[in-house]
């Protein structure tokens, strides 16, 4: 687990007058589950989504292999699959349709999305809804989806953000196990999340933001161990406690 | 994996495929919506207001306007929809973070209102024939020059859909698309006249009114539709097409970055 894959520079953000990021700097290891935390307005979802491209930061880098991403966006984009926090499946289309296509926008032929889309659907328990639109799902089938087409390709990252909001509990274990197995495949996830249970079930580090900076980068235990707490959650409140007072 | 031009070309057309899956499910209803405006247009210009004095040859001078307005009129439309996909279900950002230039998402969504928009317009040309008959022959029809026409007009009224869209941003402000861009440059892009005429009546004006772009497709239009007669030259209209197009392109493309504040 110490082979860095993503090392993430200096990233600020600034929309307007607000600095959502404030130069934040960190490595990301193969294979790993990092947990980004923090309260809301904390950078969570603005670091992912930078990490996800899907925004350009306003001054830093982020390096995969020793490159910047940003010199070919394209073959970086190959590599990683992104679940927003909210669903955006395209509605006038079947959710088969929507996992095809989106094979297809990666270069995949039909045997390729074929054998992959057996396997997600097998995964994720997906088969009953295939042939209906996105608008007909739960909350929790739209995540499951959401999660599968961001592996259709087989990325090796994959950025979820904040993927158990609003999910019933027993919905929220389902996914949990289903992060596990993607570690388990190798996958390495970047799991924005504000529910501390979930950092603590899944994240081999957590990162904590607070105010667009990394309050503190570690394993879940180790933060226990050196707060002398009993849970990631009483850490995390120290953790703002201290940052309210200072 | 190999990120070629031949992969973006793939992507392209797999995209342009996708959005016309799904704007070919409204095309009966559209296609049914501008039956009805051109009907409305056609038997009133062509038939009731000579009437009051109207030339004779108006219904086709109306007819051809009808063909180069099919496109401006499904600017709002698209527009709309594509502001209800920034603030709703957010499947352009999906497609904003694929492995591809957003060059090529946005060019596929305007190769795809091209070519309904120019479905749409063809349409309207047996249409018309049907309603004004005798009064409209297609011997004065040049076919190239009404197909290039018609691509280069459609071409620019997709763009003008994303530069519009990324002007106005947002839901509440969509009433504007109508009100401050397409209902004044419709009237007054010579919908019910020829830039000949604004040129008798006032040569300032008429020069001002060549800032508008849609007056260059109605006059081109009519000019490869029923003949060049007083109507600006075709070629040119065509050349100060291309320059719009281009020029939109690149209002739009920026403002879209503004706007959604892609990589």
């Amino acid at each position: 687990m110490n082979t860095v894959l993503l090392k993430i520079k200096n990233i600020k953000k600034k929309y307007d007058t607000k600095e959502a990021l404030k130069g934040v700097s960190l490595d990301i290891y193969k294979g790993e589950i990092l947990g980004l935390l923090g309260v809301n307005g904390a950078g969570k979802t603005t670091l992912s989504s930078i990490i996800a491209t899907l925004h350009p930061p306003t001054e830093g880098d982020i390096e995969i292999d020793g490159k910047s991403i940003y010199n070919d966006v394209a073959t970086y984009r190959y590599k990683i699959g992104f679940c927003p926090q909210r669903p955006n499946l395209h509605p006038e289309l079947t959710l088969e349709q929507n996992l095809r296509l989106s094979g297809s926008y990666y270069g995949m032929s039909d045997e390729e999305i074929a054998s992959r889309l057996k396997l997600l659907i097998k995964q994720f328990d997906l088969e009953q809804y295939l042939h209906q639109k996105a608008n007909v799902l739960s909350g929790g089938y739209k995540q499951r989806f959401m999660i599968a087409r961001a592996l259709v390709h087989n990325p090796e990252l994959v950025i979820l953000d904040e993927p158990t909001v609003g999910l019933d509990p027993h919905i929220r274990r389902q996914l949990w196990q289903q992060i596990r197995d993607l570690k388990a495949l190798g996958v390495t996830v970047i799991l924005t999340t504000h529910y501390l249970d979930e950092a603590e079930q899944l994240s081999d580090r957590v990162c904590v933001l607070d105010g667009g900076l990394i309050k503190l980068i570690d394993t879940p235990d180790k933060l226990k161990a050196d707060f002398k707490m009993k849970n990631l959650e009483d850490v995390f409140i120290a953790l703002m406690d201290n940052a309210s007072h200072t | 994996m190999n990120v070629s031009l031949f992969r973006f070309n793939d992507i392209f057309w797999k995209l342009v495929r996708t959005h016309f899956y799904i704007a070919r499910q409204q095309l009966m209803g559209k296609a049914i919506n501008f039956y009805i405006w051109a009907f409305c247009s056609l038997v009133v210009m062509g038939y009731i207001m000579q009437e009051f004095g109207l030339a004779s040859d108006y219904g086709c001078f109306q007819l051809a306007t009808v063909i180069g307005t099919v496109g401006l009129f499904e600017v709002y439309g698209n527009s709309f929809r594509c502001i209800v996909d920034f603030e709703g279900d957010r499947h352009i950002s999906y497609l904003l973070t694929l492995p591809l230039s957003p060059a090529i998402v946005w060019w596929s969504m305007i190769t795809s209102y091209t070519l309904i928009g120019i479905i749409l317009s063809l349409i309207m040309l047996p249409f018309g024939k049907l309603l004004l008959w005798n009064s409209f022959s297609f011997a004065t029809v040049s076919w190239v020059k009404f197909v290039i026409m018609l691509v280069l007009a459609n071409i620019f009224y997709g763009i003008f859909t994303i530069a519009v869209t990324a002007h106005v941003g947002a839901m509440s402000k969509m009433e504007n698309v109508w009100s401050r861009f397409i209902f004044p440059l419709w009237f007054l892009g010579g919908f019910q006249f020829s830039w000949a005429a604004i040129y008798k009546l006032s040569q300032p004006l008429a020069y001002l009114f060549l800032c508008n772009p849609i007056l260059f497709v109605m006059e081109g239009t009519r000019a490869a539709l029923l003949g060049q007669g007083d109507c600006l030259p075709w070629g040119i209209c065509c050349a100060v097409l291309c320059g719009f197009i281009v020029v939109g392109w690149v209002y739009g493309r920026y403002e879209m970055k503004r706007l959604l504040d892609f990589v």
